[in-house]
């Protein structure tokens, strides 16, 4: 379903040094797998994760999503595949603090830019049913608890039917309780929906229960 | 279509959480639009009033008058009547009366000059004229009564002064009748005090005016000619006829250049116009502060995109493109400058309801639409920068954002 080849990612610094923060990368990823990327901060796995989740072109190789280099596609293009084909769930929740709970579940829908086979709002109210936090609906990101915004974030990710999950550290500012809750919802999205799951974490334990696992370190696969 | 009622929305959020801030920003369009509309409010009831006053003068009236005026309205400049002109005279007068459909002619010969009472005295006009001109110009006694063809038969040395310089003389009205004035060392005797008429504002001031039969006038007028002619036609008179025979018959004595005939309504025109540019200059003037509302605007909404490059962030990564990121902010200046607008317009209204009491100033639909227009086009216009800037930024970049 995704393929890096020979993936290099390259940055200037401010002392106009190049700094290679991906170094000829090259992975391949199927439809259906939970996988981890795990290494330490600083390894580049943030950088992969935003090429695989298209908020980033490579300096150098090619990435491809369903065999179609994506190299090629415009910034348009790529805005609507990754409202179609990725969910990303962040550390930070990432939630919008003007927006309501439910407001923010249903923003994807708002740039779908295409006729979505299902009424947004009550999409959305079935996605928050489901995770359990649906007395929420209109309340607002920071009145609630840190799992609960996690929560609304992963039924954001799902609102468009992505065929990718992507996971930047999601249990990062969480208690390991509720974290380990996230774990396994993240991981059941994999099982009862085979839904491709990817989650970025330094720490050895969250990897630890997904079936795959790609180690990174200073830029190179290990 | 469903993005801009989304973004419109939020906006409106917005604004409700940063009261202070809308407020201040929009401040600027509001004084804009507000000076405009006033402007163009007062501009109309200008207008409005001067074609009143005209029409209190009295209707089915041509006026003759020395010197050229041009289709349009405009005097042309340096022609013979800035040269001293042409001067009528009572053959004139007879001529034009034989006119058909013409009720009659009145000679008018006005002089400024001082007039006084004994120990007061004051600048005042002479109005000379045949008895007609008070049917003619509308004018009604108050006090006394007005002078007759008789009284013009006879040179009668009387006159009829307007309430104006009735009260400035006598402090009461009805104390001028039967008092004697002197006009340039001649005693006249005031039979008469003139109901009030309004005015002096583009046209005469008919009420501070001294009337008195032409024929007595001639002591201050010996050449005894006239400053103008005016014609009263009967009413239906087909007026495009009689200017043609009025043509015609001044032709044998005058050049084409040295006379006009001039229709009310052509003056008006004249008027209207003058007033017109003028008002345009002002609301030019005005729509200067409307740029800098609009530089207030650029500058709050740069800082709402700075503030925002994480939100941002977050909406490209979940597939927002370029154009639904200029949407939103472009939608969020056009509201912020349109609500200014709103507001200025409510305000000139209030203002506008306060003032009609005093002076006909009025607000029209179209002075309505073009506030509401020009404070969306300074939304976009000025909104368009710091959108674009927002559309621009990197999603990467922005989402990193803290």
């Amino acid at each position: 379903m995704i393929h890096l080849a020979n993936v290099s990612k390259d940055y200037l610094t401010d002392t106009d040094s190049v700094f290679s923060a991906l170094k000829e990368v090259s992975l391949t990823i199927k439809r259906g797998e939970c996988i981890s990327i795990v290494g330490p901060s600083g390894s580049g796995k943030s950088t992969l994760m935003h090429i695989i989740g298209l908020l980033d072109k490579p300096t150098k190789g090619t990435v491809s999503i369903e065999g179609k280099n994506i190299a090629h596609l415009s910034d348009d293009e790529l805005s609507k595949l990754r409202s179609q084909f990725v969910g990303f769930v962040f550390q930070q929740f990432n939630l919008i603090n003007k927006l309501t709970i439910l407001e923010n579940v249903m923003l994807p829908a708002l740039y779908a830019r295409k006729a979505l086979p299902f009424e947004a709002k009550s999409r959305a109210m079935e996605l928050l049913t489901r995770f359990g936090i649906a007395d929420k609906a209109k309340s607002y990101p920071n009145k609630i608890s840190g799992g609960q915004q996690q929560r609304t974030a992963i039924a954001r990710a799902l609102m468009n039917n992505p065929k990718l999950i992507l996971a930047d550290e999601p249990t990062g500012n969480l208690d390991s309780k509720t974290g380990k809750e996230i774990m396994r919802l993240l991981t059941s999205l994999n099982k009862k929906e085979s839904l491709t799951v990817i989650i970025v974490t330094h720490d050895p334990t969250i990897a630890s229960r997904t079936k795959k696992k790609i180690h990174i370190r200073d830029g190179k696969l290990v | 279509m469903n993005g801009i009622i989304f973004a419109l929305r939020s906006a409106v959020e917005d604004f409700g959480r940063n009261k202070l801030r809308t407020l201040l920003t929009s401040l600027g369009i509001l004084i804009g639009v507000s000076s405009v509309v006033l402007l163009m409010a007062f501009g109309l009831g200008l207008k409005k009033y001067i074609e009143n006053q005209f029409a209190s003068l009295g209707t089915n009236l041509l006026r003759i008058v020395p010197g050229k005026i041009l289709e349009g309205g405009s005097f042309r400049a340096g022609g013979p009547a800035s040269l001293g002109g042409i001067k009528f005279d009572i053959k004139d007068v007879q001529s034009l009366e034989k006119i058909s459909q013409v009720e009659y002619v009145l000679p008018v010969f006005s002089k400024s000059t001082t007039v006084d009472i004994g120990k007061r005295s004051e600048l005042a006009d002479i109005y000379a004229s045949s008895a007609d001109i008070f049917k003619g110009l509308n004018l009604k006694a108050a006090y006394g009564q007005i002078f007759t063809k008789s009284d013009v038969d006879k040179h009668a040395k009387i006159v009829v002064i307007g309430p104006k310089i009735a009260k400035k003389l006598f402090m009461y009205e009805d104390s001028a009748i039967g008092k004697n004035i002197k006009v340039e060392g001649q005693n006249f005797r005031i039979i008469g005090v003139l109901k009030a008429k309004g005015g002096g504002f583009g046209g005469p001031d008919l009420d501070s005016f001294l009337y008195m039969p032409y024929t007595t006038a001639m002591v201050f007028n010996p050449e005894k000619t006239f400053i103008a002619l005016v014609v009263k036609t009967t009413d239906n008179a087909n007026v495009a006829q009689i200017k043609k025979d009025i043509n015609n018959r001044l032709l044998r004595r005058y050049n084409e250049d040295n006379f006009s005939v001039i229709q009310q309504e052509e003056l008006l025109s004249a008027i209207g116009q003058i007033f017109s540019i003028m008002n345009l200059v002002l609301v030019s003037i005005a729509a200067i502060s409307l740029v800098v509302g609009g530089v207030g605007i650029m500058n709050i909404m740069y800082v709402t995109v700075t503030e925002r490059i994480k939100e941002i962030g977050i909406r490209r990564a979940i597939g927002a493109t370029k154009q639904d990121i200029l949407t939103q902010f472009m939608t969020e200046a056009v509201a912020l400058s349109l609500f200014g607008g709103i507001m200025g317009l409510t305000i000139s209204f209030l203002i506008v309801l306060g003032v009609q009491r005093f002076f006909p100033a009025y607000i029209d639909t179209m002075t309505i639409t073009i506030a509401l227009v020009v404070s969306s086009v300074i939304g976009i216009v000025f909104g368009v920068l710091p959108a674009k800037r927002a559309a621009d930024l990197s999603p990467i970049d922005s989402i990193r954002y803290e």
